[in-house]
C-alpha cells in the first residue's frame, strides 16, 4: 500500500471536481455517488491532477500545515485507497 | 396511440422503486411505472406519448406522472437545474425546502402559505443563475398532502383530488392565484429527518460543500447515466451553495406546533433579507 504515494494517480474519468469554497466535491459519473473533500484532501486531489506524486504532495502538506510528515503520509494514504476504492482515481 | 418510433432499448436507470428509465435512441426515452404506465418522450421533438395498453387509473394519475415526475426531468435533461424541492415566496424573494420524500416539505409549505408566505410549488423547484443572482421558480403550484396533512394544515374546505390511484396523497386544486415566474433565491432550508427533530427549532448553517451535496441529491435528471449532464449538475449545485446560504432545519413534526415552525423560518428569511 505504501507504493501508492510513490506512484503517480490521476483523477478518474468517471470523477468530476467542483471547487466549492476551500473545499471540492467529488462526484463520481456513473454511479452518482458524491464525495466532499476537506481543505488538505483537495491539496491532495489538485496535486494529483497536476502530475505530482502523491509523496511529493504529502511532504508539502507536512510543511505547510507543521505536521509530522509521518502522519500526514499515514492519512495520505487512507485517502488515496478510499479514491482508488470508490473508482476516482486511477494510474497514470 | 401510435408510438413515436421504435428503436434498440438499452434500460439506463432505475429508482429500485418500480421506474424504469430506457433509451431508445439519442434523444428519445421510455419511462415505464412499472404496473400503471408507459412513456415515451422525444426530447428533440419535444412530444410525450403514452402507452394506450395500460390503465392509468384516471386523470389525476396521468396527472401526477406527467407534470410531477416526467415534466421535471424533462427540463433538467434539457439542461435546467432542477431539485426535488418546495418553494416559497416571502417578501419577492423565494426560499426552497429541501429533504427526501417523506419528511415533511408539502406540510411546512402548506403551513407557511397560511403563515403569510405564499406557496410557489411543493415538489420540483428550477434555479438558474444569472448574472451571479439565483432565481428559482416552480414547475407549477403544486401541492399534495396526505389525509392527516391535510386535515391538520389546510382543512377541508379547501377543494381536493387524488393525487393518483395508487396514493393516499391527495392534490390540492389549483387556487386562483397567478401563476409566478422565477424570483431571486434568498435561502434553502434542508429538513433534517423527524428522527433528528429535537424540541426546538433550529437553523444549523451548512457549509457550501455540504449544501452542495445535500442538492445533487435532490436533483432531477431524465438520464441518470449521462455523465455529461451528470457534471454539468455538479457544477449548479455548486454555483447555487456558493450563492445561497443554506441551512439544516431542525423542527418537531408536530401538527400542533407547525405554526410556530412556520413563523420561526419566516423570521429567519426575514433577517436573510
Amino acid at each position: 500500500m505504501t507504493s501508492m504515494l510513490s506512484e503517480r494517480w490521476k483523477p478518474s474519468a468517471q470523477a468530476a471536481a467542483s471547487r466549492v469554497g476551500d473545499e471540492t466535491v467529488l462526484l463520481h459519473l456513473v454511479s452518482g455517488t458524491y464525495f466532499g473533500l476537506d481543505a488538505v484532501g483537495t491539496r491532495i486531489w489538485q496535486a494529483l491532477g497536476a502530475g505530482q506524486l502523491p509523496a511529493d504532495a504529502a511532504a508539502d502538506i507536512a510543511k505547510d500545515f507543521d505536521q509530522p510528515l509521518a502522519r500526514v503520509e499515514e492519512d495520505a494514504l487512507a485517502f488515496l485507497a478510499d479514491l482508488a476504492e470508490h473508482d476516482l482515481i486511477e494510474r497514470e | 396511440m401510435r408510438p413515436i418510433s421504435t428503436g434498440r432499448r438499452r434500460p439506463i436507470w432505475s429508482d429500485g422503486q418500480g421506474l424504469f428509465i430506457s433509451a431508445l435512441g439519442e434523444q428519445l426515452f421510455e419511462v415505464e411505472f412499472s404496473g400503471i404506465g408507459t412513456f415515451r418522450i422525444d426530447c428533440a421533438r419535444k412530444l410525450i406519448h403514452c402507452s394506450d395498453a395500460v390503465d392509468f387509473g384516471g386523470s389525476d394519475t396521468f396527472h401526477h406522472l406527467v407534470f410531477d415526475q416526467l415534466v421535471p426531468r424533462i427540463r433538467a435533461h434539457e439542461g435546467a437545474f432542477v431539485l426535488h424541492a418546495a418553494a416559497v415566496l416571502r417578501s419577492e424573494a423565494a426560499f426552497l425546502l429541501v429533504g427526501v420524500s417523506g419528511q415533511g416539505k408539502s406540510t411546512l409549505a402548506a403551513a407557511l402559505d397560511r403563515s403569510g408566505a405564499e406557496l410557489l410549488g411543493d415538489d420540483a423547484a428550477v434555479l438558474a443563475l444569472a448574472e451571479g443572482a439565483v432565481t428559482a421558480r416552480s414547475i407549477y403550484r403544486s401541492l399534495r398532502l396526505l389525509p392527516d396533512s391535510l386535515q391538520a394544515v389546510v382543512g377541508p374546505e379547501r377543494p381536493s383530488q387524488p393525487m393518483a390511484h395508487y396514493s393516499a396523497k391527495r392534490r390540492l386544486v389549483e387556487d386562483a392565484r397567478p401563476a409566478r415566474g422565477a424570483v431571486p433565491l434568498a435561502a434553502i432550508f434542508v429538513l433534517a429527518p423527524a428522527g433528528e427533530a429535537g424540541e426546538g427549532v433550529s437553523f444549523e448553517p451548512l457549509q457550501a460543500p455540504e449544501a452542495c451535496m445535500n442538492l445533487l441529491r435532490e436533483t432531477f435528471a431524465l438520464d441518470p447515466s449521462d455523465t455529461a449532464r451528470a457534471a454539468t449538475r455538479l457544477q449548479q449545485a455548486s454555483a447555487v451553495a456558493e450563492r445561497v446560504p443554506a441551512f439544516r432545519l431542525h423542527y418537531p413534526r408536530d401538527y400542533a406546533r407547525l405554526a410556530e415552525v412556520a413563523a420561526a423560518v419566516l423570521d429567519k428569511v426575514d433577517m436573510l433579507r
